[in-house]
């Protein structure tokens, strides 16, 4: 069960500087122990909301908990938590042992304990041979197993990373990704994750909390922001490749689109709405709608079909390697019901509208 | 780039030459310097002296007060960079990392500082060394100096506590530091490199300075180099070139050492290792 | 439990305020000083201008603009300030000139660059007090060499004097100037040179531009920055420049090479006019004070990029 000593709870936390709002109205619970990524583009607020937590910024407005504590008026360093920074930003000056020591050393421990400590950390991250090297010695995948010691040793509640893997190589990349899934798995801390990268996201998190503009867009599983988006921004972010919407609107029972109409299943107010398919929700070759072959792009596994519709909307599918598909063909499609997503055109919040197979055009 | 071998010779010689006529002043001022007394007035004159000698410098030292002169200009020169430096450390790191209102009225202002003429506080100055009942002193000299070394060395230690990232404090505050032991844990020993700059700096600023002191001390005792040199070999007819050019090289040797233990910051970034005229 | 705190965030955070006021107590020792010695005498210097004071004394008494009034109708002032102009335009032109000219020297390989380099840069860091003193050795009529090698050379019949007359006063401590304050220009130019990617010469070459070309079309723009900020500075140093101009000519003939701030000192302590020697600098500062403002404008522009 989650453990509440290590809880992380925003309420209507607001951050502002001067006129410019970083961060509006968030209200978040990370459950203790969970796996959580703050998602979202660039400037969408989630490294403000990040250093927020850490006590780099003060909010300016609304109240930050870490295990049911208050704290907003505790400085950084006694809020019992780590950082693992983009940079990694380890102090030149120092070995990495001296490094990994440092935050003990603030806490008054003896230089004995230190020495265990900093050693079974090293054990742990396998930095034993590294122990009396300074940083610049050290290749990148290092310098970043150095900042997680220098992490991992004060035991805290919470972790939280703000982009640790975006300077390393591809490779290196996924390497780390499964270390910390592993770490985390293993420590049962709070992990509060910054990141760009939805792929990141969905495979390390517990939960997803998918942010723009400053206000939280989402917060759910990988699953539910995948399979059920609340808005239109979460469906266009997650997924690649990204999710094809359909402006039309609700008419006599049916959705209408110059390309595409499907009947509701239950009756639905009239209106403007968007329709969305996954590319993967897409079947080439039969069904009651038209589109134009505009361009094929092979990756070897699959294809991605990129087609022209009628009212100058795209249409992304993937089909299996072996299908013949040229671009200028026209061809027939059809998109489960079940598997459409609904949004409202003007608020952009997901609807919950059933569909029923479209009759042949 | 592609050059000839003719083309990079014909090149080099030009520059050298470039080169060498930039530095024969200071070349002929050290040629000087060691020539005898009879071959210095000898017309026309030579390039390369007949006989080395060290006279001009034994004359220099044992017979003027040249030693009186550069012990006033190494203690001040000193004492105007230990307490400039000390200072505007402090003050750069303040306008760096801290947030307060005013911090950027204050950094422009250090800026204008920066340019204002000496002559225009020359003479208030004056007074307040008077008033003050400093007048005279080496002491009315460094509280002189800081007026220009001051904004100096803060223009100089701010470019360099810009470069250094704002992560490595961040993580000494997460990792449990106060802010006044992230400065001296973290930022001091990174900003190393820029302090000893911005003191050898400072150091030649305050070396080579010459209207506050020509203004503010007129007793041998005090005197710094600059207008110590100056007053005691230049009368209206009898001008003693030989002690000059000795007294001269000896000026500048503090400036060479200096200089070879500069070189590598000089052209690594003009923000950084900014100069001033 | 959100009302409870809003107080407590934001700029109302103890922690917050905390942090800025020890901000505030690390600038304190620099403000302080900046008032005592920078501050204080900046507005001494306006309230002197508006006496007349007899500096061996220091007694004196309020004339209001009066020294103004005397200044603006001052042929020497007006010539002073003439002086100033033309120096300061010449010196700073030939600085430029031979900065960037010595700075592209420098940026190609050649034998022993670092040595070359450090030999271009020694007029700057070297004493005015001793550059002065070497030149006016060089200048000398009867044993300066200058002098004997022009004759030899056969460029002149007799030994000109170089510090004593027009126009060669003028001309002397311009070339001089320029000697001692060039090295600052190459410092500046040469480290932004060093920046400019190969890629762009080599794209220039393959459109068919010529040396000269090459150096307008590709290098001048990329100096543009630098040339504007270095321009300034030694706009500014060059025109409160005293040493050098001082200890060379002492202003003369007469006062045909005095600049202001030579005239500043002039009326302190050569006629003991201390508060008209006060009105002539704050005069001095306020022409200064277009550039050191558009010194700051360029500035504020180039940080925030």
């Amino acid at each position: 069960m989650s453990n509440p000593d290590y809880q992380v709870r925003f309420d209507k936390v607001r951050k502002a500087f001067g006129t410019a709002v970083a961060v509006r109205d968030l209200d978040l619970t990370i459950e203790g122990g969970e796996f959580v990524s703050l998602l979202g583009p660039s400037g969408c607020g989630k490294t403000t909301t990040l250093r927020m937590l850490a006590g780099l910024e003060f909010p300016t407005d609304g109240a930050i908990s870490i295990g049911g504590r208050v704290v907003n008026e505790v400085a950084p360093g006694a809020r019992d938590i780590a950082m693992v920074f983009q940079s990694y930003a380890l102090y030149p000056h120092m070995t990495v042992a001296e490094n990994i020591a440092y935050p003990l050393k603030k806490r008054g421990v003896g230089k004995a304990e230190r020495a265990t400590r900093v050693q079974k950390v090293a054990e742990t991250l396998q930095l034993g041979a590294l122990l009396s090297r300074k940083p610049r010695q050290l290749s990148g995948g290092q310098q970043q197993r150095v900042a997680l010691g220098r992490a991992l040793v004060r035991d805290p509640r919470v972790f939280l990373l703000d982009e640790p893997l975006s300077n390393l190589d591809a490779k290196l990349r996924s390497h780390m990704r499964a270390e910390l899934i592993e770490l985390h798995r293993r420590i049962r801390r709070t992990f509060v994750y910054v990141t760009h990268d939805q792929l990141e996201a969905m495979t390390m998190s517990d939960r997803i909390a998918v942010m723009h503009d400053g206000a939280l867009q989402q917060f759910g599983t990988p699953a539910e922001v995948y399979n059920q988006p609340a808005n239109l921004f979460v469906a266009g972010f997650i997924g690649s490749p990204a999710m094809t919407l359909l402006h039309g609107e609700a008419r006599d029972g049916a959705f209408h689109h110059p390309a595409v109409t499907m009947p509701f299943g239950a009756p639905v107010s009239a209106g403007k709405l968007v329709l969305g398919i996954r590319p993967e929700d897409v079947t080439l070759g039969q069904g009651p709608f038209e589109a134009c072959i505009r361009l094929v792009e092979p990756t070897g596994h699959e294809q991605i079909v990129a087609l022209d519709l009628a009212g100058g909307a795209s249409l992304i599918a993937r089909a299996v390697p072996d299908m013949v598909l040229r671009a200028g063909e026209t061809l027939r499609w059809s998109a489960r019901p079940q598997r459409l997503h609904v949004f409202d055109a003007t608020t952009g919040q997901r609807l919950a509208v059933t569909m029923t197979e479209a009759a042949a055009a | 780039m592609k050059r000839s071998i003719l083309g990079g010779i014909a090149f080099n010689l030009l520059a050298w030459t470039v080169v060498f006529i930039v530095a024969f002043p200071l070349v002929w001022m050290v040629i000087t310097s060691v020539k005898p007394q009879f071959e210095l007035f000898r017309i026309p004159p030579t390039f390369w002296p007949e006989q080395i000698t060290f006279e001009h410098y034994t004359r220099l030292l044992f017979e003027t007060p040249f030693l009186t002169y550069m012990r006033n200009s190494l203690v001040l020169s000193s004492a105007t960079t230990v307490l400039v430096v000390g200072v505007a450390t402090l003050g750069a790191h303040s306008l760096v990392r801290f947030r307060y209102r005013g911090r950027e009225v204050l950094a422009q202002l250090v800026l204008f500082t920066y340019l204002l003429p000496s002559v225009v506080l020359l003479l208030p100055l004056y007074l307040m060394m008077v008033w003050l009942g400093v007048a005279n002193s080496l002491f009315s000299l460094v509280i002189a100096y800081t007026s220009f070394a001051l904004p100096y060395a803060l223009w100089l230690l701010r470019s360099f506590m810009q470069g250094i990232p704002e992560d490595l404090e961040s993580a000494a505050l997460v990792d449990g530091a106060t802010r006044m032991e992230a400065f001296f844990d973290v930022i001091l020993p990174q900003a190393l490199p820029g302090i000893i700059s911005t003191c050898l700096f400072t150091f030649i600023l305050s070396w080579n300075e010459y209207l506050y002191a020509l203004v503010l001390v007129n007793t041998d005792a005090a005197r710094p180099l600059t207008t110590g040199v100056m007053s005691m070999l230049v009368s209206a007819f009898n001008i003693e070139w030989s002690l000059l050019m000795a007294a001269s090289v000896m000026m500048s040797i503090p400036l060479i050492i200096i200089f070879a233990f500069l070189q590598k910051f000089l052209t690594r970034g003009f923000g950084a290792g900014g100069v001033k005229g | 439990m959100a009302a409870q705190h809003g107080t407590a965030a934001g700029r109302g955070n103890p922690l917050d305020r905390k942090d800025a006021l020890l901000g505030v107590m690390l600038i304190a020792p620099t403000v302080l000083i900046f008032c005592a010695v920078i501050v204080y005498p900046l507005v001494s210097a306006l309230y002197l201008s508006l006496f007349r004071i007899y500096t061996p004394t220091l007694q004196g008494n309020f004339v209001g603009f009066a020294n103004y009034a005397e200044l603006a109708g001052s042929p020497e002032f007006w010539r002073s300030l003439l002086n100033t102009a033309v120096w300061t335009v010449l010196t700073l032109t030939l600085q430029i000139v031979f900065g960037i000219a010595a700075a592209l020297m420098l940026n190609q390989a050649m034998l022993f660059r670092s040595l070359a380099r450090s030999l271009i840069l020694f007029p700057y860091f070297v004493s005015t007090v001793v550059a002065v003193l070497v030149w006016r050795w060089l200048f000398n009529d009867l044993y300066g060499i200058l002098n004997h090698a022009a004759m030899w050379a056969g460029i002149l019949d007799m030994p000109l004097d170089w510090l004593g007359s027009m126009p060669n006063s003028m001309i002397s401590i311009v070339l001089v100037g320029a000697w001692k304050y060039f090295p600052f220009v190459v410092i500046a130019v040469l480290a932004r040179l060093q920046t400019i990617p190969e890629p762009l010469y080599e794209a220039a070459r393959i459109d068919g531009a010529g040396a000269w070309s090459r150096f307008t079309d590709v290098t001048l723009p990329q100096l543009r920055e630098v040339l504007v900020v270095v321009v300034l500075l030694r706009a500014i140093w060059d025109f409160k420049e005293f040493d050098l101009i001082y200890l060379l000519t002492g202003g003369g003939p007469v006062i045909a090479t005095q600049t202001l701030p030579l005239m500043v000192y002039k009326e302190a302590f050569g006629l003991n006019e201390m508060g008209r020697a006060s009105a002539v600098a704050v005069v001095m500062m306020l022409v200064m004070l277009v550039f050191m403002l558009l010194y700051l404008r360029v500035n504020r522009a180039q940080d925030q990029r």
